[in-house]
């Protein structure tokens, strides 16, 4: 009987175990990793959010979620930002990846205490940017991955959530979207193909004004596949 | 139509739009950030939070030209200053704050936000004032389709005012709206110019040979503003003082003005010695009465003194007193409030 209940209890937890948990030390030294808002500084970064392309209106579970994580990257740390797009909502959490198997999509626990104001977002009304960081850095990207709110399979579909001003497309996809107001942290979406063998984003900014046309790329760099043809 | 009126005014009013010139800033965060020299050196002011977590800054100037910056002072306020690398071009200038600028602000319903984008060129939002605070200034932009956007923090705020271009504050937050805003639009609130100027004082008054005059005047009875600022506007090129307001650890030193004072010496902690030369410190009362004719009777005292840091001794008591008149209470009290800080100035004089 002992065994059968210890078994079931195994059972039960064992969703849980395969969640990868934000890095101890990480969480200790940054007491306000989450902030959920009402005065919303208006500081943030052009990239947003890098995910897999998912239908939009989907109601999300944000204790968990998915990133594509590369076989070399064992010994690095992941950094994670989540943002919602009406800009109330901002987290920043940092991960080992020593307990990741490599190589395939895997869970990550999301430790938020706002659960329950965070339920009300759809899966594109929050969005997460999940990064490798450089060696010795504590939040500086090395490279990109894509991530997700629910697991995901057989899919090269992928999307960049972006905040400017200017109208803005990415090399070699279309132009990218406006999206609906409220927009505070982002307002454009990319839809594109995630490329195993170039494993490098160009966006493009383009503004016109009196005739005149300025141009700015940007260029990051993500993982997805290596060697997969 | 209008907001194309409010640009095409702008656009005319272009040579001064190189008045105070306005900087993109990429870091981890992005956002905006102006320019203000000291003693021949540019530096740029932001939002602390553009910058503070930030591993490198990149600048990027009215060209498209990059360059780096790093943040040399973070103020305890949502500020901070950057040092540009050597030889980024930049159009600085030594700006100060427009004389009876809380006046101008009060007297205008309109302004425009100068938005320097990623490509160099600047992006106007003609915007509606909603509502003044002693520190911010609450505005909407005038088209209803347009919101503020995260990346537009440290955006200057301009007022347009007899055919001027003042240069009024810095969007630093936003926050949803409120009853007065029935559009729905979000509420910017930008940083007032002058509460900027009292921050980062002592940054940019080090290389003037001017005493460091912090000021701590506490509400006494009766007394529900805080007259600090109007004390602060006053003091100009000429004065012999650089205002500091707030003072540093001021919250213990407000339980104790009445020690002070009534002591005329006091044992300054060794911190604040390093930070000013002399405190005006004191407290403010108020007496409310009535005219025969209903009129309100306001009279407002100030007690305090100057105190040097150096010796912790006050150099001067200050008891100075000045009546206000009017219909309403609140009006009288705020000519009385006005008229005190009046006196006070010239005595510093």
């Amino acid at each position: 009987m002992k065994t059968l209940i210890l078994s079931l209890s195994l059972l039960l937890t064992l969703p849980l175990w395969a969640q990868i948990e934000p890095e101890e030390e990480y969480l200790r030294s940054h007491a306000t990793w989450e902030t959920l808002t009402e005065k919303i500084p208006v500081s943030g970064g052009t990239f947003v959010g890098f995910m897999f392309e998912r239908d939009p209106t989907t109601k999300i579970d944000v204790k968990v979620f998915y990133v594509f994580i590369p076989e070399d990257a064992k010994a690095d740390k992941l950094f994670v930002e989540f943002s919602s797009k009406d800009g109330r909502y901002n987290g920043k959490l940092r991960y080992k990846l020593d307990e990741a198997k490599g190589g395939s999509i895997e869970a990550f626990k999301l430790p938020t205490r706002y659960y329950k104001e965070l339920e009300k977002y759809d899966a594109e009304e929050i969005v997460i940017l999940a990064a490798v960081t450089k060696p010795g850095s504590d939040n500086k990207r090395e490279y990109y991955l894509p991530a997700s709110w629910e697991e995901v399979s057989n899919t090269n579909a992928a999307v960049m959530y972006i905040n400017t001003s200017l109208s803005s497309k990415i090399m070699g996809a279309g132009l990218c979207k406006t999206l609906s107001q409220p927009t505070v942290a982002y307002n454009q979406v990319c839809h594109f193909t995630l490329d195993p063998k170039t494993q490098v984003l160009k966006l493009q900014q383009r503004m016109e004004e009196y005739g005149s046309v300025s141009m700015v790329e940007k260029k990051i760099k993500y993982k997805w596949k290596e060697g997969e043809k | 139509m209008r907001v194309l009126l409010h640009i095409i005014i702008l656009t005319m009013l272009s040579g001064q739009l190189f008045a105070q010139e306005s900087v993109y800033l990429e870091s981890d965060e992005n956002g905006n950030g102006f320019l203000k020299s000291r003693d021949e050196q540019c530096f740029i002011i932001t939002p602390k939070h553009v910058v503070e977590n930030s591993d490198g800054i990149k600048v990027i100037n009215r060209n498209q030209k990059k360059s780096n910056a790093t943040a040399i002072q973070l103020f305890e306020q949502d500020l901070a200053v950057l040092e540009p690398e050597e030889g980024t071009s930049l159009r600085c200038t030594g700006w100060s704050v427009e004389p009876n600028l809380d006046g101008i602000v009060e007297a205008s319903a309109q302004g425009v936000i100068e938005h320097k984008q990623v490509t160099g060129t600047v992006k106007l939002i003609p915007v509606n004032i909603i509502g003044i605070t002693s520190e911010y200034i609450q505005i909407i932009p005038q088209d209803e389709g347009v919101n503020f956007q995260k990346g537009y923090s440290g955006s200057p705020f301009y007022i347009l005012y007899n055919g001027r271009k003042i240069l009024a504050g810095m969007l630093v937050n936003i926050s949803n709206p409120s009853g007065d805003n029935p559009s729905g639009q979000l509420v910017g609130h930008v940083l007032k110019l002058s509460q900027m100027e009292r921050i980062i004082a002592s940054f940019f008054s080090e290389y003037l040979e001017k005493k460091k005059l912090g000021i701590l005047i506490v509400p006494g009875e009766a007394a529900s503003s805080q007259p600090a600022s109007l004390l602060f506007s006053g003091f100009d090129d000429k004065s012999q003082y650089t205002p500091i307001s707030p003072v540093p650890g001021a919250g213990k030193l407000e339980q104790q003005v009445d020690q002070i004072v009534n002591n005329g010496n006091f044992s300054f902690p060794a911190s604040l010695k390093g930070e000013l030369d002399e405190l005006l410190l004191g407290k403010i009362s108020l007496k409310k009465s009535r005219s025969q004719q209903n009129l309100a009777i306001v009279e407002a005292r100030f007690t305090g003194g100057l105190y040097s840091m150096e010796t912790s001794k006050m150099k001067r008591a200050l008891n100075l007193k000045a009546m206000g008149l009017k219909r309403e209470e609140d009006a009288a009290e705020e000519q009385a409030v006005k008229m005190l800080m009046q006196k006070l100035k010239n005595q510093l004089k």
